[in-house]
């Protein structure tokens, strides 16, 4: 009998050990719960499980292997509460299935003036998703996705709904749906932040008065795919090797009175794609190697492109399905056409001495089949233009009235490497020869 | 192996063969000062498609020129015909020849973009496997015009004969094939696209290029239309495949078999 009360106190230890394992395990929540307002929370070099809900303001701070897993169910850290500071931490897991009422985020905030900062989220559906939350920052973010696969079957690395005066700010974004979705969200401020191999690296939705500066858009689908938004400011970003059938640095579609200022666009498949927008200004943008500069279609009225910079784009400016009305100068600044341009500047203003016509006939064979886009990037295109310019069968796609004239200086480093290079290869045949 | 250093003891006494190599360091190199200015992060890749799009029109040219010279050469010597006269089949001489003309080409080649992958090392971020993707596109256009080359080389008789023969293959490759393709693009439809998409990527550059844009993950397959996506159904190894297997083994054994029918005829 002694026997079997050692062995059942001695079974009972053990299980009670078991269970405060799984209490320990358990501890975050309780940690937070049991942390006073505006107090601190300092996470050790381990990993929490999740999910958990903050209900009250304080600051959370992770060392530096700290990760908190979430169950897969839901969100893996829920804010609901103003003025909660998120620093440090790796979150990962999050729910991911699409069939639940809500869509979940390693970091789902639904308050205001919540700051998240030098955060990692993995294996997660949305990265942050803000939720009417408003005057939040979020800083130094890195959200890993899954890259390819179903578009559906992933969410994007920040997503932003109906929230305002948020600022957004040197984060990176690879592999997700969309890099930065906005979805009824005005007055952001988005800059410095990093944007890769994602659908789109950002995507507004009925979204105004937003500001866009300084981030870098490579290797997506579509750089910038701006819908039914209006009045936004895309200022000093880089939309780099966006290519792909369908891809462009940025889209503006039904998007009005907004500005796009000293932007760079290279290697894009169109640099700028605009449908069904009115009323843009464009200017001071460098738009470089793209295979379209700009892709213009009829439904797009009262463009304003001045100080623009087109260099060796396959064609500069393609205006498709029609005759549009843009303008190609402001106050009597047009645009540079780089080489495609033989202009004339007698009093050395910088401006050319008449107007600019730029004419392609690439619209014939796009309009007709998107295949076409094909043999943009062949040497028989240049060919096709050549041919289709000696018949006159081109037509005008932009007509500037001021076009800007560059004068060019040929570096003497760049002479002198060039003399030294041939040179050496002449020197290297004659002493072959006598050898 | 004999062969190989017999043909590059002939190759290394000519101009041609400097001249080609002049050509390759001089371009390539001034695509390096050109793109010495771009991005840390993601100018490797733009360097390797900048340096691409210059080997698309310097390998067809100086490949198909060297490679079928070479071959006239052996004609206008008589050398062909004293080797033929030793037992040796036209097969056999056509397939020496080829691979030691390939082993050359391919390996200046080869070296140089080595050479030049030191400095480039150091001002970007270096993606070996990306290089390496850029090696084996690099080797196979120059194992497709080497080989075209060699084909005419075969079949033409005299020098001018082979000039114009060489220039037409060039305006074929480089604008005719592109003009063709456009005349038909019109009548291309989702049910013919596939059809088209064959046509298309028969063309060993527009094969290459898709393949090496394609495993850089530079150029995205993704949200395709429907048309677009049949376009695309063929994976890039299969399409490189089919191309070696038309512009290389084909045109050996269309050479071989021209020549001996030249013979009899």
């Amino acid at each position: 009998m002694k026997k079997w009360v050692v062995g059942f106190v001695f079974f009972l230890g053990l299980f009670s050990g078991a269970l405060s394992d799984v209490k320990a395990e358990q501890t975050l929540q309780q940690l937070i719960d049991e942390t006073p307002a505006n107090g601190t929370v300092y996470l050790e070099n381990k990993t929490y499980i999740g999910d958990v809900v903050i209900r009250k303001p304080l600051k959370i701070k992770g060392a530096r292997y700290t990760v908190i897993k979430g169950s897969g169910k839901g969100n893996v850290v829920t804010i609901q509460s103003p003025h909660v500071v998120l620093e440090g931490i790796t979150i990962t897991n999050s729910g991911k299935s699409r069939s639940t009422q809500e869509e979940f985020a390693a970091v789902k905030i639904y308050s205001n003036y919540n700051t998240l900062k030098n955060i990692t989220i993995t294996n997660s559906f949305h990265g942050i998703y803000l939720s009417k939350a408003h005057h939040n920052r979020i800083e130094n973010v890195r959200v890993i996705g899954k890259g390819g696969g179903e578009i559906a079957g992933q969410g994007n690395g920040l997503h932003i709904y109906y929230s305002n005066f948020n600022r957004l700010t040197r984060n990176t974004i690879v592999g997700t749906r969309d890099g930065i979705f906005f979805d009824y969200s005005n007055k952001n401020i988005v800059e410095q932040n990093n944007v890769s191999h994602t659908r789109y690296g950002l995507h507004y939705m009925y979204s105004d008065y937003n500001e866009f500066y300084q981030n870098q858009f490579i290797f997506n689908t579509g750089g910038a795919a701006i819908m039914n938004s209006n009045h936004l400011i895309l200022k000093n970003n880089k939309f780099l090797l966006n290519q792909g059938m369908r891809s462009f640095g940025v889209l503006l579609q039904m998007a009005n009175n907004n500005q796009i200022i000293n932007n760079e666009f290279y290697q894009n498949q169109r640099g700028l794609y605009i449908d069904q927008s009115t009323n843009n200004f464009i200017k001071g943008n460098m738009i470089l190697q793209n295979q379209i500069g700009v892709e213009l279609w009829a439904s797009s009225q009262q463009q304003t492109f001045t100080n623009n910079r087109f260099s060796r784009n396959v064609t500069a400016v393609l205006s498709l399905g029609g005759e549009a009305n843009n303008q190609w100068s402001f106050h009597g600044v047009g645009n540079h056409w780089g080489d495609q341009a033989r202009l004339f500047d007698l009093n050395q203003d910088g401006r050319g001495e008449s107007p600019f016509e730029y004419k392609s006939s690439l619209h014939k064979i796009i309009e007709k089949n998107e295949l076409a886009y094909l043999f943009l990037n062949t040497p028989s295109i240049h060919i096709f233009e050549k041919i289709n310019e000696l018949l006159h069968e081109d037509k005008v796609m932009a007509m500037d009235p001021h076009p800007l004239v560059e004068h060019d200086e040929i570096s003497m480093k760049f002479i002198v490497v060039w003399l030294i290079l041939v040179g050496m290869g002449f020197l290297m045949i004659l002493k072959l020869k006598r050898g | 192996m004999n062969y190989i250093w017999k043909e590059w003891l002939e190759i290394s006494r000519g101009k041609a063969f400097w001249f080609f190599l002049t050509l390759i360091v001089v371009t390539s190199f001034s695509i390096f000062l050109n793109a010495k200015d771009l991005p840390f992060e993601q100018g490797f890749e733009i360097f390797l498609l900048l340096l691409f799009e210059m080997d698309i029109y310097l390998i067809p040219l100086l490949c198909i020129f060297f490679a079928s010279f070479s071959m006239i050469q052996e004609k206008e010597l008589k050398t062909l015909v004293m080797m033929l006269a030793k037992s040796d089949s036209f097969g056999r001489f056509l397939w020496k020849k080829s691979v030691a003309i390939q082993f050359i080409t391919i390996a200046t080649f080869v070296v140089w973009y080595l050479i030049l992958a030191i400095p480039v090392k150091f001002l970007f971020q270096f993606h070996p496997n990306h290089f390496l993707y850029f090696l084996v596109t690099v080797i196979i256009l120059v194992l497709i015009f080497n080989q075209i080359g060699l084909f005419l080389g075969s079949v033409c008789n005299t020098k001018i004969q082979l000039i114009g023969a060489n220039i037409f293959v060039l305006f074929f490759f480089l604008y005719l094939y592109d003009f063709i393709l456009l005349y038909f693009l019109p009548k291309v439809t989702y049910e013919n696209v596939k059809l088209f998409s064959v046509f298309y990527f028969l063309h060993p550059l527009h094969t290459l290029r898709f393949y090496l844009e394609t495993s850089m993950n530079v150029f995205s397959l993704d949200y395709l239309s429907r048309t677009m996506e049949k376009f695309f159904s063929f994976p890039p190894l299969a399409l490189l495949a089919v191309n070696i297997s038309v512009w290389v083994i084909l045109i050996f054994f269309v050479s071989v078999w021209l020549y001996r029918k030249g013979e009899q005829g």
